[in-house]
């Protein structure tokens, strides 16, 4: 298939440089309208890793799907931008434009690695289809594909002849990531990607994202409800709540003097396994319907430090150290004195 | 697969064995009836016993278990016995004359319907909401859900009766002389015209709805979202990762319709006259002709059993997450 648009593939300054401005996202039924990303402001840093941390239903996922513009119906994009390099604005590119950065540009890996590939289909048809589709020689993809392989310690043919079904779990979600470098993407998004899978293949799989980034350029999302699975891989941590990012940084900075409430929270939530058991601490209450509007700091009902002016308030993202943002009025007050 | 053989063949002997005996317990057998009138006639016992034997291949004295016996030792010789309505007609050439009308019509009407069927449903399950769901959607649902047999009486009424478009009743029109030739092929299309379109109107919904939300599934799955999001084209998507999927429990459906489609459409072969099995059946139920009631059931029994078997081993060659050991 002819291309129509040429998408170039040379690495130029900013390759990996994404920038969300104002995005928000609705999904908007006959009955309700609920906002489940907010007026949200990121940059993605070329070649740097960006850990995005919430519990379910702040809008994480959303995020991703809205980058990879497969944001699932009702949902969709109400305002703001993605702007993706000499590509533009994503959220206005056509589609099959956009299309042709899906798996190319810009990769994403899903939770579900048991059932993101087509079940009645060899996983080397499946890697043809994504060079067919691409425009690109699928006797070099194969070969690429080999390569991929076994960079993720698999055994490339006997997987490419595989049925999905005839691989565990763990290696499941190595083909995947092995599959989403297929075409050297510049941004590579990783929906919670080891939390369907146990604990050796969790770590296994963090072990090979490190090894990815060191192999190849590209500029990783990874988004995952585990703070201690991020903390230590990501150079940045975003954390997010009720579709809003209530505070980012360098991830070092972020575990060791959170500013935010509910990011201690998340913090003092992840058991120790070398300290006391009762250190651990979930936190109380629910995030908010965000079908209703809310009023003040989306937080407060569940904040520990709450004060008058958050019910009422709602506080911007500030800059509370070089490089470190939080939406808290006490971290703004703080920081004031 | 052995057992799987050993079952069929089970089955087969039951069903056999229970029509047997299930014809003779109900009132009414007519080599009795034979053998009562030739001796209301004046024929001696011995004569009218020995005309009826002649005449049926049964000795109405012998106990029933033993014509079991020996009607059991002419199937194993391939020999489905006498016609009782048509004495000196063995039950298989009148099976043998009605089998390709069934075949024949049967067998169009549930091609047609299907390959509509899936791709209309194809269509609603990919876009809906869209025309093609919105027009066909209520229309399918309805025509499933009436009974061939009325839309059959309704469209020999309008469209054989009052306007007298095309012919009531039989196979092909009684001036042709069967074979090669364009009269009698289009007389046979004619005359087959009702009967299918009656039987596969009703069959279209069956298959359309089936299709529609086996694709509509197949859409809501992962791994549709994961071949979006490597950048796959949408004909890709189509026809390599949805439709591969959607039409596997489809398939099953039509390896088993093709069994069904022995039993013939006894309700539309018998409104219209059409001289299949169906029809074929019908008479000799309503004549008591044992032996091709019997011969009737065995083939109906025998297709619909090959059918599960065949839709069985296909769906392990179809389907890779299918063993051989799972199913077998």
């Amino acid at each position: 298939m002819a291309r129509q648009h040429p998408i170039t593939t040379e690495a130029s300054s900013g390759a990996g440089a994404l920038e969300i401005t104002g995005l928000s996202v609705e999904y908007v039924t006959k009955r309700s309208r609920t906002r489940v990303i907010d007026n949200l402001t990121l940059t993605l840093q070329p070649d740097e890793m960006l850990g995005v941390v919430g519990e379910s239903g702040c809008g994480k996922s959303t995020l991703a799907y809205s980058i990879m513009r497969m944001i699932p119906p009702p949902g969709r994009p109400v305002a703001g931008a993605i702007r993706f390099g000499r590509h533009g604005d994503l959220l206005s590119v056509p589609e099959l434009y956009m299309n042709r950065l899906r798996g190319d540009r810009i990769a994403m890996i899903f939770q579900g690695a048991q059932s993101v590939f087509n079940p009645v289909r060899r996983i080397g048809r499946q890697v043809e289809d994504v060079f067919q589709a691409h425009g690109k020689d699928r006797r070099k993809g194969l070969e690429r594909a080999r390569e991929l392989l076994k960079a993720t310690q698999l055994d490339p043919g006997r997987v490419l002849k595989s049925y999905p079904h005839e691989m565990s779990g763990g290696m499941r979600q190595r083909v995947a990531i092995a599959m989403a470098l297929l075409l050297d993407p510049e941004i590579l998004i990783l929906d919670e990607p080891t939390s369907a899978l146990d604990v050796v293949s969790q770590a296994a799989i963090l072990e090979l994202l490190v090894e990815i980034r060191q192999r190849f350029h590209v500029s990783l999302i990874f988004i995952t409800h585990d703070f201690a699975v991020v903390s230590s891989h990501a150079d940045r941590i975003a954390v997010m709540y009720a579709g809003h990012i209530v505070e980012i940084g360098r991830a070092d900075e972020i575990f060791r003097v959170p500013r935010h409430p509910y990011t201690k929270g998340l913090i003092q939530a992840i058991p120790n396994i070398r300290g006391p058991l009762r250190d651990i601490r979930a936190m109380d209450g629910e995030p908010p319907d965000l079908s209703k509007e809310i009023v003040g700091c989306p937080f407060a009902p569940r904040c520990p430090e709450v004060m008058d002016a958050c019910r009422s308030y709602k506080p911007e993202l500030l800059t509370i150290a070089p490089g470190h943002e939080a939406a808290c009025i006490r971290a703004a007050m703080a920081e004031a004195q | 697969m052995v057992r799987r053989l050993g079952t069929a063949v089970l089955m087969i002997f039951l069903v056999v064995t229970f029509t047997f005996f299930l014809l003779r317990l109900m009132p009414g057998n007519p080599t009795l009836i034979e053998y009562h009138l030739l001796l209301k006639q004046g024929d001696s016992p011995q004569a009218a016993l020995q005309y009826v034997n002649a005449l049926y291949g049964v000795n109405i004295h012998s106990p029933l278990f033993l014509q079991y016996l020996s009607y059991l030792g002419d199937l194993a010789h391939g020999n489905l016995g006498t016609s009782v309505l048509y004495p000196n007609t063995t039950v298989l050439s009148l099976v043998a004359a009605a089998l390709p009308w069934t075949v024949f019509s049967v067998g169009l009407a549930l091609t047609v319907s299907a390959i509509f069927g899936i791709l209309m449903g194809t269509v609603a399950g990919f876009k809906r909401n869209g025309l093609v769901d919105t027009l066909l959607t209520p229309v399918a649902t309805v025509l499933s859900g009436i009974p061939n047999y009325l839309t059959g009486t309704v469209f020999l009424f309008v469209f054989a009766v009052v306007l007298a478009w095309l012919p009531q009743s039989g196979a092909y029109g009684v001036g042709v002389r069967p074979g090669f030739n364009v009269p009698f092929l289009g007389s046979v299309f004619v005359h087959a015209a009702l009967p299918v379109v009656s039987y596969a109107v009703t069959q279209f919904g069956g298959w359309y709805l089936l299709m529609k939300s086996s694709t509509a599934s197949t859409l809501g799955q992962e791994f549709i979202v994961g071949a979006r999001s490597r950048g796959l084209t949408s004909s890709q998507v189509i026809y390599r990762y949805v439709m591969p999927n959607s039409l596997l429990p489809l398939f099953t459906n039509f390896v088993l319709a093709i069994g069904f489609m022995f039993g013939g459409s006894v309700f539309v072969e018998s409104i219209f006259s059409y001289p299949g099995l169906g029809y074929l059946l019908n008479q000799a139920v309503s004549n008591r002709d044992y032996s091709t009631m019997e011969g009737l059931f065995l083939i109906i029994t025998v297709a619909v059993i090959v059918s599960n078997l065949a839709a069985d081993l296909a769906y392990i060659k179809l389907d890779p997450r299918i063993s051989g050991e799972d199913v077998l």
